[in-house]
């Protein structure tokens, strides 16, 4: 598994828990999570600890996930980290935005341990 | 977007929701209950593309089996906090899987962040919501759902 330092930025200490729960239950075991709840907690992380997967929920106060996303993808040193979205705004042309705007996948809430398995297959080349 | 549409998409967005995130089987209940008690309301806000909001009226046993599944933790052991913010997680998973099997995934829609409610006489237009029972393996809950056209 090539993604070993994962930040999980979301609101809900809740779904947090959740997505570092679901990954385990997919098999992938010993990783280094950090968290942060909201886009602005997040940059500050990445300012001092390097990661090779940000899974960020939309929705959060202070800094939301678009606004996260778009400053990560004008920073030089952080445009390249991949990004998943994980929402519970499931919508297709916002998925299609969130791509293009670089966004490696968007996965709908709730969260399974089947869905972050067949994000971690298609991804882990 | 009948009456009868909001009432199906809630019912099969409360059942998948329900399994996928905390393992127990709900089953609609036609006829409201005689004695149906519950002890915190939980609110969100549907913004666009109609205004409304989805309430949920949970029960004491249920509010412990949702967050004793998902946490893996006594109830007595968890933080006022940890519990609220684990049943809103919750009630906005369902908002944002019930505007997605209401309008389909092409369509946009916003919704408020999801809040503890205190007071039932705050919530307007109560009247005109639809009420909608379940049975989740026992403990019985309580939906109301309301969209202005």
């Amino acid at each position: 598994m090539k993604y070993k330092r994962i930040l999980i930025t979301d609101d809900s200490a809740t779904s947090r828990m959740i997505i570092k729960r679901c990954i385990e239950m997919a098999g992938f075991f010993d990783l280094e999570y950090f968290e942060a709840e909201d886009g602005l907690q997040g940059l500050t992380i990445l300012d001092s600890e390097k990661v090779d997967l940000i899974i960020t929920d939309l929705k959060m106060p202070k800094m939301g996930g678009k606004t996260f996303i778009r400053k990560l993808k004008s920073s030089e040193d952080k445009k390249d980290i991949p990004i998943v979205v994980v929402s519970s705004l499931d919508n297709e042309i916002l998925e299609a935005r969130l791509k293009r705007e670089g966004v490696l996948a968007v996965i709908g809430k709730p969260l399974s341990p089947a869905k972050v398995f067949d994000f971690m297959e298609e991804t882990d080349d | 977007m009948t009456e009868e549409n909001i009432k199906e998409a809630m019912i099969k967005t409360i059942e998948s929701v329900f399994s996928d995130m905390v393992f127990i089987d709900t089953l609609h209940i036609e006829k409201s209950p005689e004695n149906f008690d519950y002890t915190q309301i939980l609110y969100i806000d549907i913004i666009s593309p109609s205004n409304g909001y989805i309430i949920a009226y949970l029960p004491l046993d249920l509010r412990k089996t949702i967050v004793e599944t998902i946490h893996s933790t006594d109830w007595d052991e968890m933080h006022a906090s940890e519990i609220d913010d684990c049943l809103l997680e919750i009630l906005n998973v369902i908002a944002g899987n019930f505007m997605t099997e209401l309008l389909g995934r092409g369509a946009k829609y916003n919704i408020s962040f999801p809040a503890v409610n205190y007071d039932e006489e705050d919530i307007e237009q109560l009247d005109k919501s639809q009420e909608i029972y379940f049975s989740a393996e026992g403990p019985i809950f309580r939906i109301n759902v309301l969209l202005n056209s």
